[in-house]
């Protein structure tokens, strides 16, 4: 939908090659892993997800960045998903890990572009929609709300307190659908998000603090990406250490002592 | 995953509804406050956009009298394009070009008998007209030193770095990127500051906001060397 405004050609190349490698990329890696496993009846399985997070690098970063960008970007995102690892699940959100990482590497910039903001209203509608039907159906409602409270109710009172300038564009287009975006399909990935509400209420309002304080303090464009990949880190240190029957922050050596790459062939 | 019971489920749904309530809220009364700085950055913008449509005055580099003399209508010609021409190039080029074209040069065109000024003698039709003369060394337009500006925009500040040589720019850097996304995207502006004796830098696509952040820090720096 938004690629006809960013210009398709812009955007097409980027992400048709980035899904692509990262499709064959997972499906080469699921494909080696489940070689030694006699409980998989079938080498093959279809990569969903690495399509998933290909497309969702693609429509953060900015269009203009060139497609082998996007592309390497990508497979970072997949390769992290096996390399980073506790015993249950993967440790980060693949996309925002890849993506935060290709900022240091090739100094990437970010449009959002598949949020729409350069679209009209209906279009923000339509995210909007979408974005709430998603979070329903994977029961993380409460975590986006969480999120866009903390995260609003801080800038705004920011804009109360010191010059608005400074944080006016949080409030406006493309930056708000940016934070729609992030908050309905990024936050609520199910693997390195909370189950339970009460978590998800502490984990959306850590994710908002986070962000907020790379934003005022650090200034850098991935400012939400570093938020999720803080409330990531928290989810799966809690989770480590509730399966050692430790209550939060306990478990930290635990937790430690389970992160370790390649753990999916473990 | 969490399953609640319905009870349950009924009351995390209306909690959930009053949460959406109190983000809307908030949000409106941050959009609001922040109304008119918004309103600014946006005039900002697009009052440099404005600026680079319209054909650029360009008062620093006054042409010689010599140069007016000769071949003046030429030379109006060049620097005053039609509107049609304007609007089918792209602004910095034109800056570049038409800069270049008002230069005297070495090698003057070919001046029609009819594009030439009555003069005091007769100019035989076959007339090739002589090479002008040497221009004067163009007057300083700055002040000679190091200057630094600052440009705002809305992902954040840049601080350009202007030397100033001979009253001519010799050189533009970015000091301080305090903008949310790297310099680097914008990394082939400075050195055009130098070749185009002006802040008129081209627009990078994708990081328009970038770009006329360092365009108002080399203004800016420019405006303390007068």
């Amino acid at each position: 939908m938004a690629a006809p405004k960013e210009g398709i050609l812009v955007v097409l190349p980027g992400l048709a090659s980035a899904t692509t490698v990262a499709a064959l990329t997972d499906a080469l890696i699921i494909r080696f892993r489940n070689r030694g496993r006699k409980d998989h009846k079938k080498l093959w399985e279809f990569p969903d997800g690495a399509i998933l997070t290909a497309t969702i690098v693609a429509m953060v970063l900015r269009a203009q960045e060139p497609w082998y960008v996007t592309t390497i970007t990508s497979v970072i995102a997949v390769l992290s998903k096996y390399v980073f690892r506790t015993r249950t699940a993967n440790l980060f959100n693949p996309a925002a890990f890849a993506i935060v990482l290709s900022f240091f590497i090739f100094h990437t910039g970010q449009s959002w572009w598949g949020a729409l903001p350069e679209l009209p209203p209906v279009a923000q509608s339509v995210l909007l929609v979408a974005g709430i039907f998603v979070s329903e159906r994977v029961n993380k409602l409460p975590l986006v709300v969480t999120f866009l409270g903390v995260y609003f109710l801080l800038f705004t009172g920011t804009a109360f307190i010191t010059d608005p300038r400074r944080v006016a564009e949080i409030f406006r287009s493309p930056d708000v659908e940016a934070a729609l975006f992030f908050a309905f399909i990024i936050l609520t990935d199910p693997p390195t998000s909370p189950a339970k509400y009460p978590d998800q209420i502490v984990c959306g309002g850590l994710v908002a603090l986070v962000s907020y304080a790379f934003f005022e303090w650090a200034g850098v464009v991935y400012y939400l990406l570093a938020g999720v990949l803080t409330g990531n880190l928290w989810e799966a240190w809690r989770r480590v250490g509730r399966r050692h029957g430790k209550t939060f922050p306990r478990g930290f050596d635990e937790f430690l002592a389970e992160i370790r790459p390649l753990r999916a062939w473990g | 995953m969490a399953q609640p019971s319905r009870s349950g489920r009924k009351v995390v749904n209306s909690l959930v509804a009053a949460g959406s309530v109190a983000v809307l809220a908030v949000y409106a009364a941050g959009y609001v406050r922040t109304q008119s700085a918004a309103e600014l950055l946006e005039g900002r913008a697009l009052e440099r956009s404005t600026e680079r449509r319209a054909p650029i005055a360009r008062p620093a580099l006054p042409e010689p009298s010599s140069v007016k003399r000769d071949t003046a209508p030429a030379v109006k010609a060049a620097v005053v394009p039609s509107a049609k021409a304007v609007e089918s190039r792209e602004p910095a080029e034109m800056a570049l070009k038409d800069i270049v074209t008002a230069q005297p040069s070495a090698t003057p065109v070919p001046v029609s008998a009819a594009a030439i000024p009555q003069a005091a003698e007769p100019v035989p039709v076959e007339h090739k007209p002589e090479p002008a003369p040497p221009a004067p060394p163009t007057p300083p337009v700055w002040k000679d030193g190091t200057y630094t500006g600052w440009g705002t925009s809305r992902h954040g500040d840049i601080q350009a770095s202007v030397v100033i040589e001979g009253g001519k720019i010799a050189s533009a850097t970015i000091a301080q990127c305090l903008t949310r996304y790297s310099c680097s995207v914008i990394e082939k502006l400075p050195p055009q500051v130098a070749q185009r004796q002006s802040p008129e830098v081209d627009f990078v696509s994708g990081a328009t906001q970038s770009t006329n952040a360092f365009y108002y820090a080399v203004t800016d720096a420019l405006s303390k060397a007068k």
